[in-house]
């Protein structure tokens, strides 16, 4: 886009001014001081995005009095098209008003498209721009504008707080420069652990020097072990000589007393073998002579005792040969008694049971003896076909007695039928004969209803004949449309009144007819008069009859030919009944003669329906009838058949024909109790004689034995046989019992006997011993004996001395040792002296202890120096210790060295990516900036990750804008925006570039090559240059002549 | 028929310090390490006599003398003194962590042990005193700790007949894992006439050769350090009279160290990381052989759970948690460090070719780095600083990232750089 031409209407000091059009790519206004440069800049910016808030303070720019605050602008897009911007003073910026090159409108867009869309910020700050503005960081802070310079989007947004984490996380273990230890190293990790291993080392050294030492102490200990030894010997050998002194005195007693006994030893003469114990052994025999006698005394009397008794006679000894017999005898006697005591008693049962069983047959009937009794056949057969024939009986009878009952109430119920027909058929003889038939009724009704909706039909249309006359009347007497209108609001006014009264008076009453009529009337007047009221306004042609008394009249005519036709209608209809149209009444009267007759015509067919309905129930019950007579012939008919056959049964068993089945079930009964009588009869017949046989086969055996041992019995009395029996039992066992007791005695005959030579001998063995003892004691009394034996005791008693007192002496003169040498230094010594030995020996034995101690308490202490040499295991862990932490430094180091690398890697990528992927900007910058400084300045960029811009000099050196001189300051942002110049116009409408005397800090050198670099960008893109210096329009003019392109345009503003 | 049977062991470094932990170990671990040595040692005492064999050897290395540790000393020798008890001769040489110029406590070794020299002795040491002709043992022991002559070929003339036994500290080929101290070729010891050469220096148990002569060094017998993984122990041998040889490892190790390396890529929250690394560590306790271990943790891979580990302590948090639930018990399995080495979630190589922001040019320069040696060098600008600092100079010396080390911290780097460039940077 260009401006091709500007019209101030008024702005600032300007008024109707006007330049242009500005065909060159640069054109220079040229101007003094408050020549107004700064004004048309402003007024360019305003117009194309608009005025300040009128309110604002921000408005320097007052028009002259009196004339618009504002005026135009001529553009030309890039396709050539050309919109003449106007703007003036106003709200929201001031009306905007574009028109294209015809003079028509243009919509704003055009202006946003020809303005690139960009921002008003943007434009101002890359576009146009001022020598306060140039300098102003405001042109990087601007978001559009940044985000095209800074690498934004390139990853890069946390390089610089990566770089500080790194630094931080190394510092905290080393920090480069040499320097630690004096700025807080020893809190670097390193150091810490550096620390510690010097104090492990300077321990350890420590610990090596003890254990140089474990050699000359092992010496030592070896040297004091044998010294130990050597004491240890001697204290052994003192020790030994203590011991034997104190058993040499321990002695002293003992040694005495085996002196004392020795002596008296040596009094008492000694007997060989005399036995051990003898005196003892000699009483012990003697008691055993004396018990051994008791005993052999007392055998002796037992066993003449017992003799007696085994030798004794038994008189009726023979009984006992006869003990079978008795025995038979004895256990069949509880059996002889009961059957003795019971037999007359059986009689008199038998005796009973034979009148029992001749009442029974006696009841059966003469013919009836025991034998009949046994042949009568008491089956189940038999008895079941008693009960069959029971059964048949019994049902045929029942089936009789039903059959009756059925026809006794069959012809009870015909009997009642027959009343009720005769009843039916008389109250239909006397019911009343209408005159007309139902299908009559039935027309006639319709036909009266046809003509009372006539009636009804007759009566409205009268009414509304009556309402049109009177419309048409009202309508033909109204003269003038003032009148007719007057006369027609009446109209319907009266004809609304009456139709509500009609329709209120039809409402009121109860009469169907009178409603409907009522109604209807007061409905057709109310609308009638609603229509005369809505219809009276309208214009009327005075010269025709008016439309509405045309259209009533012609209803009327309608309403005419209708009543005649329901007159006509309603007459023939009539004709009939002798109705008149006019008389209401009649047509009631003729609808209730109607009723009347048909409530007769139902009655008669209701009784004829009766009538029909008792003839047909009367025949079913004939034929009911008829049936249950048949039934009662057949029941008669079985009940004899079943009869006979009962009555063949009967006599076919001798019994009378008129048994009936239950006289002969108690027939049967009575003859099953005969039976068992007689069974009964005939055991107790059989027990009887039974129980006579065992009595009198008892008593011939009694009579064969009791004899024999003087027991008589009486035939006649069967008691004594009884106690016959009793009495030869009681016998047999006393005999048996003696016969026992006196085997008894032989077998203690034969044991007494045994026991008395055993004692006998038992005596004389007692007694041999006794003389064996004596003579082992070398005489042969018992006197001499005890006086040998305690002679013999005594010399006993001293050698059992001896030997306990060599006993001790043996102890005492220790393991291992001759008893003969204690007793040989007993016998060549006295207590006296042995004492004072063993005192001397005890000092010995102490200064040895003392030594000993000593060496022991030396020994000790260099042990315990040389198991603390072995046993020290510190060294151990202190060398695990320094060993973890040269690990800990190493891991440290390593840790350090990593986050180096890695911010080494992240400077060289840095590096090559700065130099490589500068965003366009700044490489088109950087161009511009080289040439206007004029290769002083290399390279323009933006640190990665940091909104800054920095230069390099041809020296490498690295500045900061704020680094520079001002004149070189503005020649870099001068660059930068030739940079978002070209760099925005490639995507977009390329601007105007308008300056306001940003070369004056150029020195002429760099001014010529800005002006230079101007003419580069005017190729793409129109310069209009604001400057009140002559020098500058110089450089420009200069420099298109060394490039031989074509000069500004000059303005000059005065 | 069995000539001999012998154990062979080396490299006790008998109450020597682990190395390698970060953690502060709990008492009950920490008592488990200071002991481990010894009772690795016990172990082996108790496994000779246990399986009766003719002789122990051991080829250096037995303590540290710059330790000065006097019960390591005495540990050892009560050892051998148990030894000698049940019957079994012991043959000891010394090596550069025990040199014979080294500090040593005076004390008495059974008469059933033979330490060797600083000379190769001109006659063998027979193992059976009442039959010299069945088997002998040549020995050497290091006069210093600097022994950079290869001392095989000194070895005096082997005479045919007994099964013979060397018995030397030795860096057999140069292994650059540990200190060239006397070194020598594989054929040095092929051409000695030695029937067995029992080695020591190396901690990674290997035979280099199994027979004839059989080259063998058993290892050392307790891993003391991260490097030094899985069961550690003694070889037995038994040669026959045919000069056939036979090796049976046992382990005789107390505690073990294992590397855990987890992708966090399958956890989703911090309670299933937990839990995996539990099932992780149970699963390696329960192939452990009964021992406890100590477990270097190593999280890798890319996921969302990154961004939870990178909040402050959270390592530590996790490490904590761990151990309290697994080295507490008799067995335990205590984590002495969890290394993070996961990272973000995103596809780096795609974000590299195709991404124009600044952390495409971060990955590109980080590729570029390990191509171009002067960048990689670029990179490691200013860590001398730290490395070459006087006061930290003598421990850190030697740990300077080199070349390829530095592309591992890159990697690191990268995974930080993106994490912070990603966040709020903190």
């Amino acid at each position: 886009m260009r401006i091709h031409g500007l019209h101030i209407d008024g702005f600032g000091r300007f008024a109707d001014w006007r330049r242009g059009p500005f065909e060159r790519p640069v054109t220079l206004f040229h101007g003094a001081n408050e020549a107004g440069k700064s004004t048309l800049l402003e007024f360019i910016r305003r117009l194309l995005f608009g005025f300040p808030d009128g309110r604002s303070s921000s408005n320097p720019y007052p028009p002259p009095g009196g004339i618009g605050h504002g005026g135009r602008l001529t553009l030309v897009g890039g396709a050539g098209e050309a919109v003449t911007v106007q703007r003036f003073q106003g709200a929201a910026g001031g009306p905007l008003m574009l028109t294209g090159a015809n003079g028509g409108d243009v919509p704003d867009s055009v202006l946003l498209r020809l303005l690139g869309n960009h921002s008003k910020t943007v434009f101002q700050n890359v576009f146009t721009f001022t020598l306060d503005e140039l300098h102003d960081e405001a042109l990087l802070k601007d978001d559009q504008v940044n985000s095209q310079i800074y690498s934004a989007g390139m990853g890069a947004a946390n390089l610089p707080k990566a770089f500080k984490t790194l630094q931080e996380q190394n510092n905290k273990i080393f920090l480069k420069g040499g320097r630690n230890h004096k700025i807080g190293g020893r809190n670097r990790k390193i150091y810490e652990v550096a620390g510690k291993l010097d104090s492990i080392d300077a321990y350890l050294a420590e610990v090596s020097k003890n254990s140089e030492s474990y050699g000359s102490l092992s010496r030592k200990l070896r040297s004091i072990e044998s010294k130990l030894q050597e004491l240890e010997d001697r204290r052994e050998k003192n020790e030994s000589l203590i011991d034997r002194k104190i058993r040499l005195e321990n002695a002293w007693p003992d040694w005495n007393v085996l002196y004392e006994v020795e002596r008296d030893l040596r009094l008492i003469p000694a007997i060989e073998n005399f036995p051990a114990n003898g005196a003892g052994r000699l009483e012990a025999l003697e008691d055993r002579m004396r018990a051994a006698k008791e005993e052999r005394d007392s055998a002796a009397a037992e066993a003449s005792d017992v003799k007696i008794q085994a030798e004794a006679r038994i008189a009726n000894e023979a009984v006992l040969d006869r003990t079978d017999e008795i025995r038979k005898l004895e256990r069949s006697l509880a059996s002889f008694d009961n059957d003795v005591r019971d037999l007359p008693e059986r009689r008199a049962e038998l005796e009973r049971q034979t009148s029992g069983l001749m009442a029974t047959l006696r009841e059966l009937g003469p013919d009836w003896d025991e034998v009949r009794l046994e042949g009568f056949d008491l089956s189940l057969a038999v008895q079941d076909q008693i009960s069959r024939y029971a059964q048949s009986l019994q049902e045929t009878d029942k089936q009789m007695e039903q059959s009756q009952t059925e026809h006794v109430q069959a012809e009870r119920l015909l009997e009642e039928v027959v009343a009720a027909r005769l009843k039916a058929q008389q109250e239909l003889d006397n019911a009343p004969m209408p005159n007309l038939k139902q299908d009559e009724v039935g027309q006639r009704r319709t036909t009266l209803r046809q003509m009372q909706s006539w009636l009804v039909e007759i009566k409205s249309i009268q009414a509304r004949i009556s309402d049109l006359q009177a419309q048409l009347a009202g309508i033909e007497s109204s003269a003038t449309p003032s009148q007719g209108q007057r006369g027609s609001l009446v109209l319907s006014i009266a004809g609304f009144i009456v139709g509500l009264a009609l329709f209120a008076g039809g409402a009121a009453m109860g009469d169907a007819e009178l409603f409907i009529m009522g109604v209807a009337a007061g409905i057709s007047l109310i609308g009638m008069a609603a229509y005369v009221f809505i219809t009276r306004r309208p214009s009327i042609n005075q010269d025709a009859e008016p439309p509405l008394a045309a259209r009533i009249r012609e209803s009327l005519h309608r309403a005419e030919a209708n009543l005649a036709r329901l007159h006509s209608d309603f007459e023939r209809e009539a004709e009939p009944f002798r109705l008149d149209v006019n008389d209401e009444r009649s047509l009631m009267d003729a609808m209730q003669d109607l009723d009347e007759a048909e409530a007769q015509l139902r009655n008669r067919a209701a009784l004829a329906a009766t009538l029909d309905q008792a003839k047909q129930l009367a025949r079913e019950r004939e034929g009911r009838e008829r049936q249950s007579a048949q039934a009662v012939k057949q029941s008669r008919e079985n009940l004899q058949a079943a009869k006979n056959e009962w009555r063949n049964w009967l006599n076919a068993r001798g019994l009378q024909g008129n048994f009936s089945p239950a006289t002969v079930e108690v027939l049967r009964g009575k003859v099953e109790l005969g039976k068992n009588q007689m069974r009964t009869l005939q055991g107790s017949r059989q027990s009887t004689a039974s129980m006579q046989q065992r009595i009198e086969a008892y008593v011939a055996a009694v009579d064969l034995l009791a004899p024999d041992f003087g027991q008589a019995i009486d035939h006649r009395n069967l008691q004594s046989v009884a106690t016959a029996v009793g009495q030869l039992v009681e016998l047999r066992t006393e005999v048996d019992d003696k016969v026992t007791n006196r085997n008894i005695a032989k077998e203690a005959l034969r044991n007494s006997e045994r026991r008395l030579q055993e004692r006998k001998k038992l005596l004389q063995e007692v007694e041999g011993e006794r003389q064996v003892l004596l003579r082992s004691g070398g005489v042969n009394d018992a006197e001499a004996f005890r006086q040998r034996a305690e002679q013999h005791r005594l010399r006993m008693e001293l050698e059992r001395k001896k030997r306990e007192t060599l006993g001790r002496l043996q102890l005492l003169s220790g393991p291992g040792r001759p008893l003969e040498d204690m007793m040989r230094m007993l016998a060549g010594t006295n207590l006296q002296s042995i004492q004072d030995s063993r005192a001397q020996l005890e000092e010995e034995r102490d200064e040895i202890q003392t030594n000993l101690l000593e060496l022991s308490s030396a020994k000790g202490s260099t042990q315990t120096t040389l198991d603390q040499l072995v046993g020290e295991d510190e060294s151990s862990q202190l060398r695990t210790e320094r060993h973890r932490l040269v690990e800990a430094m190493r891991s440290h180091a390593q840790a350090w060295a990593v986050r180096t690398v890695a911010e080494n890697l992240l400077k060289k990528a840095q590096a090559k990516f700065e130099r490589e992927r500068q965003p366009d900007v700044l490489r088109t910058a950087q161009d511009f900036f080289c040439k206007i400084t004029g290769g002083r300045y290399e390279t323009v960029f933006s640190p990665l990750g940091q909104p800054e811009i920095r230069v390099t000099d041809s020296n490498r050196n690295v500045k900061q804008p704020n680094q520079l001189s001002r004149g070189t300051r503005e020649q870099l942002f001068l660059s930068l925006r030739f940079g978002l110049i070209r760099h925005l116009g490639r995507h977009t409408e390329p601007q105007p570039v308008i300056l306001d005397d940003a070369l004056v800090n150029f020195d002429p050198c760099r001014g010529r090559m800005a002006a230079e670099a101007f003419l580069d960008l005017a190729e793409t893109n129109q310069v209009l240059v604001f400057t009140c210096h002559p020098q500058i329009v110089e450089w420009f003019t200069k420099a298109a002549e060394s490039k031989g392109v074509e000069p500004p345009e000059i303005i000059n503003i005065e | 028929m069995t000539r001999i049977r012998f154990a062979h062991t080396a490299d006790l470094h008998l109450d020597s310090p682990f190395k390698g932990l970060r953690a502060v170990a709990p008492d009950s671990v920490a008592n488990a390490l200071y002991e481990a040595t010894f009772k690795a040692w016990e172990n082996i005492v108790d496994l000779c006599i246990a399986e009766n064999v003719d002789a122990l050897l051991v080829a250096g290395d037995i303590y540290d003398s710059a330790d000065r540790s006097l019960r390591a000393q005495l540990k050892f020798v009560e050892g051998l003194r148990k030894l000698d008890e049940a019957g079994i001769r012991s043959f000891v040489c010394h090596g550069n962590h025990d040199p014979l110029d080294g500090w040593e406590a005076q004390l008495d070794y059974p008469p059933s042990c033979k330490r060797f020299g600083a000379e190769w002795a001109p006659e063998p040491s027979p193992v059976f005193r009442d039959d010299p002709s069945r088997a002998v043992v040549y020995g050497v022991s290091y006069p210093t700790r600097e022994v950079t002559e290869n001392l095989t070929l000194k070895l005096p003339q082997v005479e045919p007949g007994p099964f013979s036994i060397g018995l030397l500290h030795t860096n057999v080929g140069g292994n650059r894992e540990h200190e060239s101290y006397a070194p020598c070729s594989l054929s040095d010891l092929e051409k000695s006439h030695i029937d067995y050469w029992a080695l020591g220096h190396i901690h990674r148990r290997q035979a280099l050769k199994e027979q004839t002569p059989a080259v063998v060094y058993p290892g050392n017998p307790q891993g003391r350090q991260p490097n030094e993984r899985g069961a550690r122990g003694l070889y037995l041998v038994e040669a026959e009279d045919d000069g056939n040889i036979r090796l049976e490892f046992h382990p005789v190790d107390l505690v073990r160290w294992e590397f855990l390396r987890v992708d966090i890529g399958d956890f989703e929250t911090e309670q299933a990381l937990l839990d995996g690394l539990g099932n992780r560590l149970q699963d390696m306790l329960d192939n452990a052989d009964g021992r406890s271990l100590i477990v270097h943790i190593q999280l890798k891979g890319r996921g969302e759970l990154h961004r939870t580990l990178r909040r402050p302590n959270a390592i530590e948090d996790l490490l904590e948690e761990l151990n309290e639930e697994w080295a507490a018990s008799r067995r335990f399995a205590w984590c002495e460090r969890i290394e993070d080495r996961s990272a973000s979630p995103f596809n780096r190589e795609a974000h590299r070719q195709e991404g124009a922001d600044f952390l495409a040019e971060v990955l590109r320069t980080v590729d570029r780095a390990k191509e171009d040696a002067n960048l990689l060098a670029g990179l490691r600008n200013g860590l001398d600083d730290l490395y070459n600092h006087h006061r930290f100079h003598r421990h850190l010396s030697g740990f300077a990232p080199s070349s390829d080390q530095l592309a591992a911290l890159l990697d690191e780097a990268e995974a930080m750089v993106v994490d912070l460039l990603g966040s709020n940077g903190t």
